[in-house]
């Protein structure tokens, strides 16, 4: 892929021009990065969505696939988990197990899942299973 | 739980059963054979009791975390599952006699003592972390 950077004009407003036959995935991947600077890019299908990090419940890797669930819909982003982790470095997001990170603005109550795990009930009273292992960051960032 | 916490939580458990092990024969035998000695052969015994009774925990093997529910269905197969394998090996070893239902009732009855204390203390120390986090929770995005 040929990279080019031309000055622009004075007063003109900076942009990036994508020339191709078609949007390939890696195309579509990197414009996923570019925007990353302001808002979360997701699919639903065809259609493309801008999402603020607040309107996210949790995201989570589901064969491969990356998906953002919201209040009352699940959206599916190009981007690789620990890519999403990175933009969400000191955020409200954290990550509670191998495929999950959770925005811990929108737990509603944590309860006790056996064998040292927590079961994290949303405000939208869907459940997620806070795995052992993670329990520890999440004490540190509530400070216990 | 994945194959990597499993096998973590399988040697940690090693060394708990060994420990439960030597607790429950010691309080066994200090009511039906108070002038038992014990050979090296036994403590070998205990060892491979530990790894068998370590087995079962193969059950909560999952590429997924599981939910709440699938840990409580797993946790009641757990339970009949390694009672049934303590018994074949205790009774395969000579530390009960299948014939004597009260010995056979004595063992079980500790074997569900210290299941079910372990389990309610477990429960009852996440009870007390569920309860300071949700409490940190609240402080810091209800507040």
């Amino acid at each position: 892929m040929k990279i080019v950077i031309e000055e622009s004009r004075d007063g003109e407003e900076d942009q990036i021009i994508i020339k191709c036959r078609e949007m390939t995935e890696e195309l579509i991947h990197l414009l996923a990065m570019i925007k990353l600077h302001d808002a979360l890019i997701a699919y639903d299908g065809t259609n493309i969505h801008r999402l603020q990090p607040k309107e996210i419940y949790y995201i989570e890797v589901v064969d491969n696939k990356t998906f953002l669930y919201c209040k009352d819909k699940v959206l599916e982003s190009k981007q690789k988990l620990y890519e999403l982790e990175s933009f969400l470095l000191n955020s409200d997001f954290l990550r509670v197990s191998k495929s999950v990170l959770l925005n811990l603005r929108k737990i509603k109550t944590l309860s006790p899942a056996l064998s040292g795990r927590f079961e994290a009930t949303l405000a939208n009273n869907e459940k997620v299973i806070i795995s052992r292992q993670y329990i520890s960051d999440l004490k540190k960032i509530l400070g216990i | 739980m994945n194959a990597e916490n499993l096998l973590k939580t399988m040697f940690r458990s090693f060394f708990i059963i060994v420990t439960g092990i030597i607790a429950s024969m010691y309080v066994f035998c200090l009511i039906f054979y108070p002038d038992a000695s014990f050979s090296l052969h036994d403590i070998g015994g205990i060892l491979v009791m530990a790894f068998v009774s370590d087995l079962p925990y193969l059950l909560f093997y999952s590429g997924k975390e599981l939910s709440k529910k699938q840990m409580y269905i797993r946790k009641s197969i757990h339970l009949p599952v390694l009672l049934s394998v303590v018994l074949y090996f205790a009774s395969l070893w000579d530390w009960i006699s299948i014939n004597h239902t009260k010995e056979v009732l004595t063992f079980v009855l500790l074997f569900l003592f210290v299941y079910i204390m372990v389990f309610i203390t477990c429960k009852y120390q996440d009870q007390k972390l569920a309860d300071k986090l949700n409490h940190r929770l609240r402080e810091r995005y209800r507040s």
